[in-house]
């Protein structure tokens, strides 16, 4: 009983999925990470990440695959992403 | 459930298994082994553990004897159940008088022998590094086994979601006299949420282990520590190794046995000092660190430290007797879990059942993967596809349990071989055996006939090990040889199990299934009924 075609993605929806769940997935678990790292007490917070990172990671990959459509679950990553990384952007560029 | 949801954690969940299947099976395979991997290299060294007693001052003497120890860091590691010391000498910071290279090397802390890794390198330790893939050019294997234990991860978390709904009614359903296919998913299911718990750790800390270092430690090190990794590992408490040397030798010579015994004064004698640190060594500058851990009966996890200086004055100490705050446990923990040393051997056999249960949740994965695209619908190309993937991966995973076997008869009779004779002589045989399974081209007997290879070899190993050094299982019993009596009692128990298994395997497939006839027995697979 392999899963049924119909539910499926396309070949294109099936690329952006798969690199949403691994790329955007660990550009969101890095990025909340060292968002948190600015605020709360570094060692607790670091050995924290020693395993919830991967798992976070994980959660992510599944939510990218049950996405209906892989532009909006990555634009989605990608914003958020961009939120968690954003004061070290502006560290870099205008500090 | 949300059908569309249902149909994707399942599809996701058969391609990431059916993707990582091999490499899987080999870090689940011989990471079983590896709880045992200090009972293995005492067994085929034939050095059974005993009570370590360790005369700090006479071993650096003996140190002191092969290098000018002057500048050097000495360090001295006690693995548990272990008769020898691991040693580690660095260069020494004084680089204009003292230039020898430092290196690392294994002690024999009774009569001072060394031994170097490569020709002490025994069957224990390959097997522990074959489990994370360690023989392939670091750092490719690591990061080839974290990902893998990554995507494990992903599909631990699927499977747990494909059979969520049913997770209770169908915990208690197996029916092992139904037909083949049926059994393989029962056994997936049940086992699998059995050991869902075990398998998780395993799969976050086994990540952790091997791709943590570029994927996190990196970034935050880039951009919290200002690039500076000592800083990282100053804020996780490790390190404190590096400081500069004064270039002003001490008077009198150095006495670790004192410190030492400080630390016992200090600690007591349930905790077991389990490492002991010269940095700087005859200089000034000198530390001694000492590092112990507290009775695994008394606190679940409690390791200690304590810094002295070259004039025996304490400068750190942390008391591993004192409550443990979050961050300890939890750096503590990551390790104590996936190294299985918190219970004694009962805990380690079970860990074992548990390793070997995983190695049949995957196994049953791909031949459920593989009954069920055995259909009249699916395009032929795909089928021969299919059956060629199966094929190998059975082959590739199967034969380890024979090689194994073999391999453990084959260091037994040559206990001295080192990396090597153990590497030709796994790699070949393992290669030999897959290559003409493979080529058989048939799954049932491929599973026949490793079970009955490897139980058949199994047995013999024991015999073996009295023969070569009369420690036969009666003779290291009555001496307390536990270590070497648990690696004979493991290969009898695991030889009659798995012969049981290749009884039954064989009778299964004689019977013809009453239930549901196909028309083809879906017990014999072979390639030709897909052309």
């Amino acid at each position: 009983m392999p899963a049924n075609k119909k539910y499926l993605s396309s070949p294109g929806q099936r690329v952006l999925k798969v690199s949403a769940a691994l790329l955007g997935g660990y550009m969101v678990t890095s990025g909340f990470h060292l968002f948190l790292l600015l605020f709360l007490e570094k060692k607790p917070l670091l050995v924290t990440m020693y395993f919830s990172t991967y798992i976070l990671w994980a959660v992510l990959m599944v939510f990218a695959f049950l996405a209906k459509n892989g532009w909006k679950i990555w634009i989605w990553y990608l914003l958020i992403s961009l939120f968690f990384f954003a004061p070290f952007l502006y560290r870099h560029w205008f500090q | 459930m949300n059908l569309r949801n249902y149909n994707i954690y399942f599809h996701t969940h058969t391609i990431s298994g059916i993707i990582i299947t091999a490499v899987l099976f080999v870090i689940f395979f011989a990471g079983s082994f590896s709880f045992f991997k200090n009972e293995i290299t005492n067994w085929q060294k034939n050095t059974p553990a005993s009570e370590r007693k360790v005369n700090f001052n006479q071993v650096m003497d003996s140190l002191g004897e092969k290098y000018n120890l002057y500048g050097r860091e000495v360090s001295l590691y006690m693995p548990p159940h272990a008769a020898r010391i691991n040693v580690y000498v660095s260069d020494s910071k004084d680089t204009v008088n003292n230039k020898e290279k430092g290196s690392f090397f294994y002690l024999n802390p009774e009569t001072f022998t060394t031994q170097d890794y490569r020709t002490s390198y025994d069957l224990g330790e390959f097997l522990y590094r074959l489990h994370f893939l360690a023989q392939i050019k670091y750092p490719y294997g690591y990061y080839l086994a974290g990902g893998v234990a990554f995507i494990f991860l992903f599909a631990l978390l699927t499977g747990l979601l494909v059979h969520w709904q049913k997770i209770v009614s169908n915990f208690y359903i197996f029916r092992p006299w139904e037909k083949l296919k049926t059994v393989w998913t029962d056994l997936h299911t049940a086992l699998g949420v059995i050991s869902f718990p075990y398998m998780f750790v395993f799969a976050v800390t086994g990540a952790f282990f091997l791709i943590s270092y570029p994927l996190f430690t990196k970034p935050v090190t880039a951009l919290h520590f200002g690039g500076s990794q000592d800083s990282l590992y100053a804020a996780l408490g490790y390190g404190g190794h590096d400081f500069e040397l004064e270039h002003k030798p001490v008077e009198k010579t150095v006495s670790l046995n004192d410190f030492v015994e400080k630390a016992r004064e200090k600690w007591g004698s349930d905790v077991a000092i389990n490492h002991v640190e010269a940095i700087n060594y005859g200089d000034q500058s000198m530390q001694v660190h000492i590092g112990g851990l507290t009775d695994i009966k008394k606190k679940f996890t409690g390791s200690g430290e304590l810094v002295f200086d070259a004039q025996g004055n304490m400068l750190k100490h942390t008391d591993p007797k004192k409550p443990s705050s979050y961050s300890d446990v939890a750096q503590n923990l990551v390790y104590t879990l996936h190294f299985g040393d918190y219970g004694g051997y009962a805990l380690k056999i079970l860990y074992f059942l548990l390793g070997i249960s995983g190695c049949v949740v995957i196994i049953s994965g791909v031949l459920i993967w593989l009954v069920a695209r055995d259909k009249k619908n699916i395009p032929e190309k795909k089928r021969k596809f299919n059956f060629w993937l199966a094929n190998i991966y059975l082959g590739i995973c199967l034969s380890m349990f024979p090689v194994t076997a073999a391999t453990f008869i084959a260091v037994k009779l040559n206990p001295d071989g080192g990396m090597s004779f153990i590497y030709p002589f796994y790699f070949y045989t393992w290669l030999v055996v897959s290559i003409l399974l493979i080529a058989r081209r048939n799954l049932y007997k491929t599973n026949r006939d490793c079970m009955l290879a490897g139980s058949l070899i199994g047995i013999c190993i024991p015999v073996v090990n009295g023969f070569v050094t009369h420690n036969w299982i009666w003779n290291t019993y009555r001496n307390g040889y536990f270590d070497i009596l648990l690696v004979d009692v493991f290969w009898i128990t695991v030889s009659v199990g798995t012969f049981i298994c290749w009884r039954l395997i064989v009778k299964k497939n004689e019977k013809p299934v009453a239930v549901a006839p196909s028309p083809r027995p879906a017990t014999n697979i072979t390639a030709p009924e897909l052309s």
